[in-house]
């Protein structure tokens, strides 16, 4: 009986949360930082709807969830978790940014769907690194697409985009 | 003691079954595809014929209530209206998903078996022709769909299905149409023979997508049930503006004058938008491809020869943006019987949303 209950806390793994996976990926990727604290962002309604005219896709929320980063160089660094949605169910993923604006990684901290995983390869998703707000996002150009998962490249493209161009116009209120 | 534990147990995989965050709430969504054909038919004996039809309208209502557990279905309308023998209404996906975790799901309702590239996804601007490749169409027979289960996940790059559901029905197995005719289509299915398919699939190579599929079945019949097994692979690269498909399949029968099918399509396309930092694709292909749904057959000689088909295919498609696509081709079909020879013409508009 020990056994069964054992096995059954390990197979549904309860516990964290997307935040602290979030903060784990935060910091595997920005080594050696102190404590970081989480802050959300309420995105005003004209630079909310300047943005989604722009990148063609609506944000989750009204609101972002951030975190600000000093690090050892000096530099601060910025990582924002967001959602898109698949064909049917949302994508979480997260971005994290140099102070200039320009994508250090992006990595899918939850998928939930049968279709459309591949956008969790990391060699795929590394094809943001260096991009800031005037790059371009579209499938096909800059950003290669995935054979079986259309619609979830273009949903977090378009969602990486979006943030992006509003880490640009909102920096100097974070 | 047992009690207390099997109480802690409920409560784990209730917590988890109903464990909600910021990043999700429930919400039902809408979304669909479809596709405007003008087809033109040009054989090198008899008249022409032209058409012009709307050949696929779907409507995808899904709804989540959990994280884990949702529902998701496909209702299709083809070629516009439906009368006796013609058009088609259809309910080609209805199912209950219950998403454990990336490595494991499992979902129960009206689904699709997963047999090579379009079976699963086929919304128009994901291949490159007006209609689907004929091998989509003759050798698997999309959109194939039954009321069955399925177990599905990914793990290390791995992308996997096995799925039980409704058989085929042997008396309606053909030379001329292989296994197409014997879908049951979900209508009151006869359960007693199931299907069983199994897929693999690899994705972690950006751009590609190679796979893999064993499909088995006693297909249930008033004389004698006929074993069939499909066995095919497939493959897809886009990157760098290349796009390019192959799919191969083989379909072996245990049936009184069937004994195989056989069929593959080659094709290579390429974004020559990217030359001129257009906007959107503009991508010209090339398809060969050869197919026989009486690839082997005893006591009937001739249906070898008359249901062998070549073509060649060269067409356009251009998307302005990733969910629309505009296309155009045109093929040289090849029957070996008799040397006939047909053309055809086609045009097309797509979307998905």
């Amino acid at each position: 009986m020990n056994f069964i209950l054992l096995f059954f806390v390990l197979f549904f793994q309860i516990g964290t949360t997307l935040y602290d996976q979030a903060e784990e990926s935060i910091r595997k990727n920005i080594p050696n930082i102190s404590e970081i604290k989480r802050n959300s962002y309420k995105i005003d309604p004209k630079t909310k709807s300047e943005i989604e005219k722009f990148a063609g896709q609506k944000f989750f929320k009204d609101e972002v969830v951030y975190w600000k980063i000093p690090t050892n160089s000096k530099q601060i660094k910025y990582a924002f978790i967001d959602n898109v949605y698949g064909k049917a169910l949302p994508i979480t993923f997260l971005v994290i940014l140099s102070e200039e604006g320009k994508i250090e990684k992006v990595e899918i901290i939850k998928y939930r769907e049968q279709y459309g995983s591949g956008v969790k390869n990391e060699n795929w998703l590394s094809q943001f690194i260096s991009f800031n707000s005037f790059s371009d996002f579209s499938i096909g150009k800059d950003v290669q697409g995935i054979s079986g998962a259309t619609i979830s490249a273009n949903s977090i493209s378009r969602g990486v985009n979006k943030i992006v161009k509003l880490f640009e116009k909102i920096k100097s209120e974070l | 003691m047992i009690f207390n534990r099997l109480m802690i147990l409920f409560f784990i995989i209730n917590l988890n079954l109903f464990a909600q965050d910021d990043f999700f709430t429930p919400v039902s969504t809408i979304g669909g595809y479809g596709e405007l054909h003008f087809n033109k038919i040009i054989p090198n004996k008899g008249s022409n014929s032209e058409s012009l039809d709307f050949h696929r309208f779907v409507l995808l209502f899904s709804h989540s209530w959990t994280e884990k557990l949702s529902f998701k279905s496909e209702i299709e309308i083809e070629h516009n209206y439906v009368k006796s023998n013609q058009g088609e209404l259809e309910l080609e996906q209805a199912y209950i998903d219950y998403h454990h975790a990336d490595w494991i799901g499992i979902q129960a309702g009206v689904l699709l078996p997963s047999v090579g590239l379009l079976n699963e996804i086929h919304e128009p601007p994901t291949f490159l022709s007006v209609e689907r490749p004929d091998y989509s169409n003759k050798i698997i027979p999309t959109t194939w769909y039954g009321n069955g289960i399925a177990l599905y996940g990914n793990y290390s790059g791995f992308d996997y299905k096995f799925v039980a559901m409704e058989g085929l029905n042997g008396d309606k197995i053909s030379t001329s149409s292989g296994i197409r005719d014997a879908r049951q289509k979900g209508y009151k299915s006869n359960a007693k023979n199931l299907l069983y398919n199994f897929r693999v699939n690899y994705i972690n190579l950006t751009g590609l997508l190679i796979g893999t599929s064993y499909s088995i079945n006693n297909a249930f019949s008033l004389t004698k049930k006929v074993k069939v097994n499909i066995a095919e692979i497939h493959s897809r690269y886009q990157n760098y503006g290349f796009y390019s498909s192959f799919e191969l399949g083989k379909i072996t029968y245990d049936h009184k004058n069937l004994k195989s099918s056989f069929g593959y399509y080659f094709e290579l396309g390429y974004d020559v938008f990217r030359f001129v930092k257009a906007e959107g694709e503009l991508i010209p292909f090339i398809r060969f491809s050869q197919f026989n749904t009486a690839d082997k057959v005893s006591n009937l000689p001739d249906e070898e020869r008359k249901y062998n088909n070549s073509q060649i295919l060269l067409g356009a498609m251009y998307k302005p943006l990733p969910e629309i696509a505009v296309k155009f081709d045109y093929s040289l079909s090849k029957v070996e019987l008799g040397n006939q020879k047909t053309k055809y013409l086609n045009l097309g508009i797509g979307y998905m949303f």
